[in-house]
């Protein structure tokens, strides 16, 4: 059981030391371009492309983490006033919900990835990337996002969550 | 557009249950388009996902948080604020004007209310606290002072709102300047007062040599000029800024030698958590947003209002109070997206300059940065400070966000103050 | 009744706003069981996802611009060759999309992503140069740094040594005026609408695009009509093209004058330039017949009909 837990809580903390390390490529790449431009007068075919695609790294590779350690922002009011109860609804709520959405985010994503690769689409620029492939990261992500949250489902109705507190 | 209302309610009853925000709105959405169109509705969930965040603009929101987070992690945020101390701190409540003009400079370096917020905050609070000033001051004037990094040129706010309603950022970053240094100034005579009315005792601070201010400001004065230089010099694009920011400041840390490996990893980690916290909020904006629209809901309220048979400054006072009733429940960029593809109509009909109306909307948008229940720099500021009750540092704010409204009643009579 | 949701990119008072504003009227008009709702300043979804979201039936309609479509349907980059020549005017390019082979081409193609074609409604007019350095010819444009209008116009300015880059619309004005950019590919309609004069007063009147918008729709949502509901919306087709073609002749005509007399240098392209950019282009156009078999020779085949060009 424990060993389940490490490798599916590793997962998630595999895809967040992926989305810290997509900020500071972004952060070097779209530097790059402006050197790139304004020095040696030769702008990239690729960095802006590139960028706005590792923006979906950014917000989908990082959301399960950033739920394991408490990182999106809620009102507390319930939890502070509520006592043991009000704390254990509230946590089971956030849990529950981002278990549903992360799993609509799955499946449609999902669809969304395979109607891209079916059909091969590409983007309409000059690199032509095939779309599934940055549009997988939201399905992965997702996927990330729905263990994470089941995990967190699990914990609150064991009462393991008060315990790490 | 009553179904519009329900959606509210129910996206209200789940912020109060403590679900985080962006699954608040993901989770309303969800149920929203389930109810009206079955599964095959679900399938707009991924597509606005997508189209979100494949979205270059957007690039400057993980950009200017990795700014932030190096200029905070490497005392480089702290030396700024030792640097304006030595100046302010003589005169009364010299620290807590301090930490407002310390917000006002870090201000030309950010883009965002919630960086200043963290790094003024980080460094500012523990500072304050232990000279003695009351807590809802030490507080207060960092919280109050944060929005000038969305007023104050560059603005990521008003990056996006050029984007979305194609106004000219050169112009509304040019708007920002004058009402900025306006409300720091208010917010400095404001601050001072409330620490003579506290009446603290705090200690004085040591008076340094304005050549060692001048030191230990350098790197922030720098990143300035970088930031600032390189949007009106050619070289870069406001969104490519914020990266030229972000590496400049590793950069400057690095020659000063304040860069560990733990550090630079540790505040990585920080970024992407910001980051995927923000991001994942604007999705879950950009959902709801998708939801209300096909509920035609804020289509028909601004039909309403446009219809109303009354002045447009009544109108205008409308829509303001629209904004201030949703800057307490969802974030600045969620709203600007959300709102102005239906509100921008509407002002250009009723003859608003739509340079002007921007700077308008950021100083409303202040205050939604620090009204609960979503009020990030809020939450940031008390998390420096974890003994503070969130009672106290709203406390401490209020006085500063009069000085807010101040301005913007001033900007409807005077327009030349952001258009010259 | 039925609602179906129609998507557009533009402001409502803008011409091809009022064009999708008068399909939706013209439907509502004829079918008492249809409600078109009209969405603009891509208010629903955002243009360049305008085909995924049309074929996932996110939004039902949507009036999108061609150049959006280049990577995902390359067939109808027929419509949008780089550097056509003069005689590929707006009514050539009508005559080209009305044509009854190419409908049923863009049906077929359309048909495989689950979208069904209903045909162009607008025109984008020539999107032509401008700069903010006066340029005596063509030629000049090698070297300088262009925001571009995406697809293939993007390969044709890089083939004449121009640099390409990618900037948001609302980014254009700053970078022009700071020389980010030394210049742009856009329609009069932009420049006149965005006062782009001031920082770039160099006309440049070689057409680098002209490009058609279609009317895609949901095929499932089509189909599902009975047959005077898609008789309504044929006709209401019909007539918005008719309406289309009628008023932007004159709203065009009105752009130009603005566009030359705000224009501190216009430099007109000789007809021998004309013609060495087409050689230029050929490349291109070959690629392009290359990429998209049979349908593509034989949509090209009809592009040097309408533009009376040899092969
Ligand atoms: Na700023
Ligand atoms: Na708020």
């Amino acid at each position: 059981m424990a060993a389940v837990r490490t490798i599916l809580e590793g997962f998630s903390r595999l895809l967040f030391a992926l989305c810290a390390l997509v900020i500071a490529i972004m952060a070097l790449s779209v530097t790059y371009e402006v050197v790139s431009r304004y020095l040696l007068g030769r702008p990239t075919i690729w960095v802006t492309e590139i960028s706005s695609y590792l923006l979906v790294a950014v917000t989908f590779l990082g959301a399960a983490w950033t739920l394991r350690i408490d990182g999106h922002i809620r009102m507390d009011l319930l939890r502070e006033t509520g006592g043991w109860l009000g704390q254990r609804v509230s946590d089971l709520a956030m849990f529950a919900v981002a278990a549903i959405v992360s799993a609509a985010l799955l499946w449609s994503g999902w669809h969304m990835t395979l109607a891209n690769y079916n059909f091969g689409w590409r983007a309409s620029s000059a690199l032509g990337t095939p779309l599934w492939m940055p549009q997988s990261l939201i399905p992965l992500g997702s996927l990330a996002l729905l263990i994470q949250s089941l995990i967190g489902v699990w914990d609150t109705l064991t009462g393991a969550r008060d315990k790490r507190e | 557009m009553l179904l519009g209302f329900v959606f509210l309610g129910l996206l209200l009853l789940l912020i109060l249950l403590g679900v985080p925000v962006a699954f608040s709105l993901a989770g309303t959405t969800l149920l929203g388009l389930f109810a009206m169109g079955g599964w095959g509705a679900v399938a707009a969930m991924s597509n606005t996902a997508w189209s979100t965040t494949s979205e270059f603009v957007l690039t400057a929101i993980p950009l200017f948080i990795l700014m932030s987070e190096v200029i905070g992690a490497t005392g480089i945020g702290r030396d700024l604020f030792i640097a304006v101390e030595r100046v302010l701190g003589r005169i009364s409540g010299g620290q807590a004007v301090a930490t407002v003009v310390a917000c006002a400079i870090f201000g030309a370096v950010s883009g965002t209310a919630v960086g200043v917020a963290a790094v003024i905050g980080g460094v500012a609070i523990p500072e304050m606290l232990s000279r003695g000033y009351p807590r809802h001051i030490a507080t207060g004037s960092v919280a109050g002072g944060s929005p000038l990094g969305m007023i104050i040129p560059p603005s990521l706010p008003l990056i996006i709102y050029g984007v979305v309603t194609e106004t000219p950022i050169a112009n509304l970053f040019l708007a920002g300047i004058v009402p900025g240094l306006i409300i720091t100034v208010l917010c400095c005579i404001c601050v001072s007062f409330m620490v003579r009315r506290a009446n603290v005792r705090s200690e004085p601070v040591q008076a340094g040599s304005v050549v060692d201010s001048i030191k230990l400001s350098l790197p922030v004065v720098l990143l300035i000029i970088l930031v600032i230089g390189s949007i009106y010099l050619g070289i870069a694009t406001p969104t490519e800024a914020a990266a030229v920011g972000a590496v400049g400041a590793f950069l400057i840390a690095g020659i000063q030698r304040r860069l560990t490996w733990n550090r630079v990893i540790a505040l990585l980690y920080s970024s992407a958590r910001t980051s995927a916290m923000l991001l994942f909020v604007l999705v879950g904006a950009m959902l709801f947003g998708y939801l209300l629209g096909i509920t035609r809901m804020p289509q028909e309220l601004t039909a309403l209002v446009v219809d109303l048979d009354v002045s447009r400054w009544v109108i205008f006072t409308l829509i303001m109070l629209a904004y201030f009733v949703l800057g307490m429940f969802l974030e600045v960029t969620s709203i600007i997206l959300i709102t102005l593809p239906v509100i921008f109509p509407t002002v250009l009909a009723l003859h608003f300059d739509p340079v002007w109306f921007a700077i308008v909307l950021m100083v409303n948008m202040s205050l939604a940065v620090v009204t609960p229940p979503v009020g990030l720099c809020l939450y940031v500021v008390k998390s420096c400070a974890p003994e503070t009750s969130l009672r106290e540092v709203i406390r401490g704010t209020a006085p500063l966000m009069a000085m807010y409204i101040i301005v913007l009643i001033a900007l409807c009579f005077i327009p030349g103050l952001a258009i010259y | 009744q039925q609602t179906l949701r129609l998507g557009h990119y533009f402001a409502t008072e803008d011409f091809r706003g009022l064009t999708a504003q008068h399909f939706a009227d013209q439907v509502n008009e004829r079918a008492d069981d249809l409600n078109v709702e009209v969405y603009p300043n891509e208010s629903l979804v955002k243009g360049r996802e305008a085909l995924q979201a049309t074929s996932q039936g996110v939004v039902d309609i949507y009036s999108v611009y061609a150049g959006y479509l280049s990577g995902q349907v390359p067939l109808i980059n027929v419509f949008s060759l780089p550097f056509p020549p003069p005689a590929y005017d707006d009514k050539a390019m009508y005559k080209l999309a009305l044509d009854p082979k190419t409908v049923a081409l863009m049906d077929k193609t359309f048909a495989k992503f689950g979208v069904k074609y209903l045909g162009v409604i607008n025109s984008s007019g020539p999107a032509q140069l401008f700069l903010r350095n006066p340029v005596e010819s063509v030629t000049d444009i090698s070297g300088r740094k262009l925001r571009g209008a995406g697809g293939l116009s993007d390969v044709a300015l890089r083939k004449l040594g121009a640099s390409v880059v990618l900037l948001s619309a609302a980014e254009q004005f700053l970078a022009l005026q700071t020389g980010t950019v030394d210049g742009i590919s856009t329609t009069w309609s932009s420049y006149v609408n965005y006062g782009l004069a001031d920082v770039a007063p160099t006309y440049l009147a070689a057409t680098v695009v002209r490009a058609p918008y279609l009317l895609l729709m949901n095929k499932a949502k089509f189909d599902a009509l009975n047959d005077a509901q898609r008789k309504a919306i044929t006709e209401a087709v019909e007539d918005t093209v008719n309406w289309s073609r009628k008023n932007f002749a004159a709203e065009q005509d009105e752009l130009h004058q603005k566009v030359v007399d705000q224009a501190k240098n216009v430099v007109e392209v000789s007809a021998e330039q004309n013609a060495e950019l087409r050689k230029q282009m050929q490349p291109i156009y070959e690629s392009y017949v290359e990429d998209n078999g049979e349908a593509g020779a034989q949509l090209m085949q009809r592009w040097h009909e309408v533009t009376g060009t040899d092969q």
